[in-house]
C-alpha cells in the first residue's frame, strides 16, 4: 500500500466501519509503522471519525437512544435540546461537566448552542415527596411541589424522592441516582435505582432509557436500575414490560416477577435468573432443566472441567469432583453433597471448562440446589455469586493472574441473592437457575469458560449451549 | 501520591465521584482508543472494560491529577488486551506501533483541537441529505444496513457515501484554516 493512494484512504475508512478485510488490514498496518506522513493523516482521519462519534455519548446518548427507537428517520435529534441538558443552569454538576469537556475538545462545545427555556409550560414532572433527599451539588434547593422541567437532570446522592409524572405514572428514586426526565412519560436513567408506578391510562407506555435498553410499560409496576459501569436491570413486580435492548428491532416481554440484567457492550448480555420446584425435575418459570444435550455434556465427549483456582471440600460432607457439573443431571435431592460440587467452607474459587475448540457459545446456564433436611432456613449454600469469564486463545491464560488482567473476557456477573432481595433465610429459594445469553445470536466465541465462583455453592449443573465452527479465528 | 488526596473509601460517595469524573472524561477516552481501534462498536467495548477497571481502581486515583490522562493509561493497557485476543490486530501490538501512535496522537492533539474547531460549521454545510446520513450513522447510531434501507441504496453505497463526507467535512475545516490565516 502506498501514501498518498486510494487503498489508504479505503482501508482507513473500512478499518472506522469495521468492514476491513485482513490483507488491507495487514498491509495498512506496516505502512503506518513505515511511514510517519501516512501515520499522521490517520491518526487526523480518526480523530475526525472518533470526534463524530463520541457525540453520542458527550451529550448525544440519551436523546439519540430515543431517537433511533421512537422516531422516524425525517426528524434528526436537534442538537441544541441535547446541549441544553447539559447545560441547565439548576444543574450544576451538569454543566461543569460540559465546562470540563469544553476546555478539552477545544471549544467544539460551542456548536451546540442555546440555554434551555425556563418556560415552566415545559414542566414535565413535580417532585411529589422527598424523604431525606440529598444532592449531588450541596446548594441544590429542591422541595415538595417543586416542578421538573423537560430535560432537566435529577441527580440524587442520598436519600429517596418521588417523582409525579404529568401523565399520572409515578416514580421513586433512591439515592446514588442520576435521571433525565425526558417527557411526560420518558426518562433517561443514568445511574441508580428508579421503581415505577404507571396505573393511570395516560401513563401507559412510560419508557425508562438507560445506556443499553429501553423499559416500556404496559402494565403497572416495574424497577429498572443502572450499576456505575453499564450493567441495567429490570424488575417487573405488576403487568408487562417490553425490553427493547439497543441495536436490536425485536423487543421481548417480561411479565410480573420476571427480571433481567442486561450487561454494558456490543453483544448486550442478558441474565435470567429463576427459583425452581425444588423437586429432582428441576423445573423453572422458563429456564430448561439441567441437560444431556448441551455441547459441553459429558457425553458428547467435548469438554472438561477443572478447578483452577481453590479446593472443593474433602470433608466431611465432601464435595464431588468438579465433573458432576456436565454430567446432565441436577442434584437427586435437596442436600446431596456428593451430587454438588463445592469449595471449602468459608472459601471461593474458580472452575474451569475446557470445551476443546473454541465454539460459537450461545447460552450458559448454572443450576444449584441446597437445603439441610433438617433446618429450613439453612440453603445458604444454593445462592450463586459468580462472574463468568471467556477465552477463545488455544492455551489457557495464567490462572494466577485476575482474570481480566491476564486476557479472559467478562461474561456476565450474577448475584442470585441480590436478585432474589434475600433479608431473611427464607426468602432465598433453595432452588436455582441462572440463564446467560445474548439478546442476538452468540455470546462470544470462546475455548474456556471461567466460573470465579464467591461463595461455596452447591452447584449441580453447568449447560454450555453452542456449535463448533472451523472457521472460528 | 498524598494519602488526603484520595477518595473516601465510602462506596456511595465513591461511586458518585467516579461517575462524575468518568462522564466528565468518557468523551476523551473514547477519542483516545479511537485512535487506535477506530471501529465505534469496538471502541465503546474497550472503553466499557476500562471503566471497570477505572472503577477498581479508583481509590489510586490522585484527584489533583487530571482524570483523562490518568484513565487514558489504564485505556491503552485494556486496548492492548483486546488486541492480543484479535489475531488480526496482533500486528498494531509487534514493535509497539499502538503506542507509537497513541504518543504520536498526543503530540499532534492541538493541532486537531484546533482543526475541530470548525468541524460545526463544516456540517451545518453539508447538503441535507449528507447531514442526514451523519445524523443516523454517528448520533443515532442506527447500522448501515437500515441507513441503506431507507435511503433505496446498497450497504457498499452508504459506506463510501460516508467516507465521501468526511473527505467532504476534512476539506473544509482545512479551508476554513486557510481563511482563518488569511483574516
Amino acid at each position: 500500500m502506498k501514501f498518498p493512494s486510494s487503498e489508504f484512504d479505503d482501508a482507513v475508512a473500512a478499518l472506522c466501519h469495521g468492514v476491513i478485510g485482513d490483507d488491507a488490514m495487514t498491509e495498512l498496518h506496516e505502512l503506518l509503522r513505515d511511514e510517519p506522513s501516512a501515520r499522521d493523516e490517520y491518526l487526523w482521519r480518526v480523530e475526525m471519525h472518533g470526534e463524530l462519534a463520541s457525540e453520542r455519548l458527550g451529550f448525544g446518548h440519551s436523546a439519540a437512544v430515543e431517537e433511533e427507537i421512537e422516531k422516524p428517520a425525517e426528524s434528526p435529534p436537534r442538537r441544541s435540546e441535547i446541549q441544553a441538558l447539559r447545560l441547565h443552569p439548576r444543574w450544576k454538576t451538569a454543566a461543569a461537566a460540559a465546562v470540563a469537556l469544553f476546555a478539552l475538545s477545544g471549544g467544539l462545545w460551542m456548536w451546540h448552542g442555546s440555554q434551555p427555556s425556563q418556560d415552566e409550560s415545559e414542566a414535565v414532572a413535580r417532585f411529589a415527596e422527598l424523604r431525606k433527599s440529598r444532592w449531588m451539588l450541596p446548594s441544590t434547593q429542591v422541595s415538595t411541589g417543586d416542578v421538573i422541567l423537560k430535560e432537566q437532570r435529577i441527580e440524587l446522592s442520598s436519600g429517596s424522592a418521588e417523582v409525579e409524572f404529568k401523565s399520572g405514572a409515578r416514580m421513586t428514586l433512591s439515592g446514588p441516582t442520576i435521571l433525565e426526565a425526558l417527557s411526560s412519560n420518558s426518562v433517561f436513567l443514568l445511574l441508580g435505582q428508579a421503581r415505577l408506578v404507571a396505573e393511570m391510562p395516560e401513563s401507559k407506555g412510560f419508557t425508562v432509557i438507560t445506556r443499553n435498553s429501553k423499559f416500556v410499560d404496559i402494565g403497572t409496576a416495574f424497577t429498572a436500575t443502572v450499576a456505575p459501569d453499564g450493567l441495567s436491570r429490570l424488575e417487573v413486580s405488576k403487568g408487562e414490560v417490553d425490553v427493547v435492548l439497543k441495536g436490536i428491532k425485536k423487543s421481548r416481554r417480561l411479565k410480573a416477577g420476571e427480571t433481567l440484567y442486561v450487561e454494558p457492550g456490543e453483544r448486550k448480555i442478558v441474565t435470567r435468573i429463576e427459583p425452581g420446584d425444588g423437586t429432582a425435575a428441576f423445573r423453572f418459570p422458563t429456564i430448561e432443566p439441567p441437560s444431556h444435550d448441551d455441547y459441553a455434556d459429558q457425553a458428547s465427549g467435548h469438554a472438561t472441567i477443572r478447578v483452577a483456582r481453590g479446593e472443593l471440600k474433602n470433608r466431611p460432607g465432601a464435595s464431588g469432583e468438579a465433573m458432576v457439573l456436565l454430567d446432565g443431571l441436577g442434584q437427586s435431592r435437596q442436600d446431596a453433597p456428593r451430587e454438588s460440587a463445592f469449595f471449602r467452607d468459608r472459601t471461593e474459587g474458580s472452575l474451569l471448562v475446557d470445551l476443546g475448540r473454541t465454539i460459537s457459545v450461545t447460552r450458559i446456564n448454572s443450576y444449584s440446589w441446597h437445603q439441610h433436611h433438617a433446618v429450613p432456613g439453612h440453603r445458604h449454600r444454593a445462592r450463586q455469586r459468580f462472574t463468568l469469564y471467556g477465552y477463545s486463545g488455544e492455551e489457557v491464560p495464567d490462572l494466577t493472574m485476575p482474570p481480566e488482567e491476564s486476557g479472559w473476557v467478562r461474561i456476565a456477573r450474577v448475584n442470585t441473592d441480590r436478585f432474589f432481595r434475600v433479608n431473611d433465610l427464607l426468602d432465598r429459594p433453595s432452588q436455582q437457575a441462572s440463564s446467560i445469553t445474548a439478546a442476538r445470536g452468540e455470546i462470544g466465541r470462546f475455548r474456556y469458560l471461567l466460573w470465579e465462583v464467591k461463595r461455596n455453592t452447591f452447584f449441580g449443573e453447568f449447560d454450555v449451549y453452542g456449535k463448533s465452527s472451523q472457521s472460528v479465528d | 501520591m498524598n494519602e488526603n488526596s484520595r477518595h473516601p473509601v465510602s462506596k456511595s460517595a465513591g461511586q458518585q465521584e467516579f461517575l462524575r469524573v468518568f462522564l466528565a472524561n468518557e468523551r476523551e477516552i473514547l477519542r483516545y482508543v479511537v485512535a487506535l481501534v477506530p471501529n465505534i462498536g469496538d471502541a465503546q467495548e474497550i472503553v466499557q472494560q476500562t471503566a471497570v477497571v477505572l472503577w477498581e481502581k479508583f481509590d489510586q486515583y490522585d484527584v489533583e491529577r487530571p482524570f483523562a490522562p490518568w484513565a487514558c493509561r489504564f485505556a491503552l493497557n485494556v486496548t492492548r488486551q483486546w488486541m492480543s485476543r484479535q489475531q488480526r490486530w496482533k500486528a498494531l501490538l509487534d514493535g509497539g506501533l499502538a503506542e507509537e501512535l497513541a504518543a504520536r496522537r498526543e503530540q499532534l492533539r492541538p493541532e486537531f483541537d484546533e482543526r475541530l474547531v470548525h468541524l460545526e460549521q463544516c456540517l451545518a454545510k453539508l447538503p441535507e441529505e449528507r447531514r442526514s446520513l451523519v445524523d443516523g450513522y454517528y448520533f443515532r447510531q442506527l447500522d448501515v444496513a437500515t441507513l441503506a434501507e431507507r435511503a433505496e441504496r446498497t450497504v457498499d453505497a452508504i459506506y463510501k457515501t460516508l467516507q465521501r463526507v468526511r473527505r467532504q467535512l476534512r476539506d473544509c475545516i482545512e479551508r476554513s484554516l486557510g481563511e482563518e490565516l488569511t483574516t
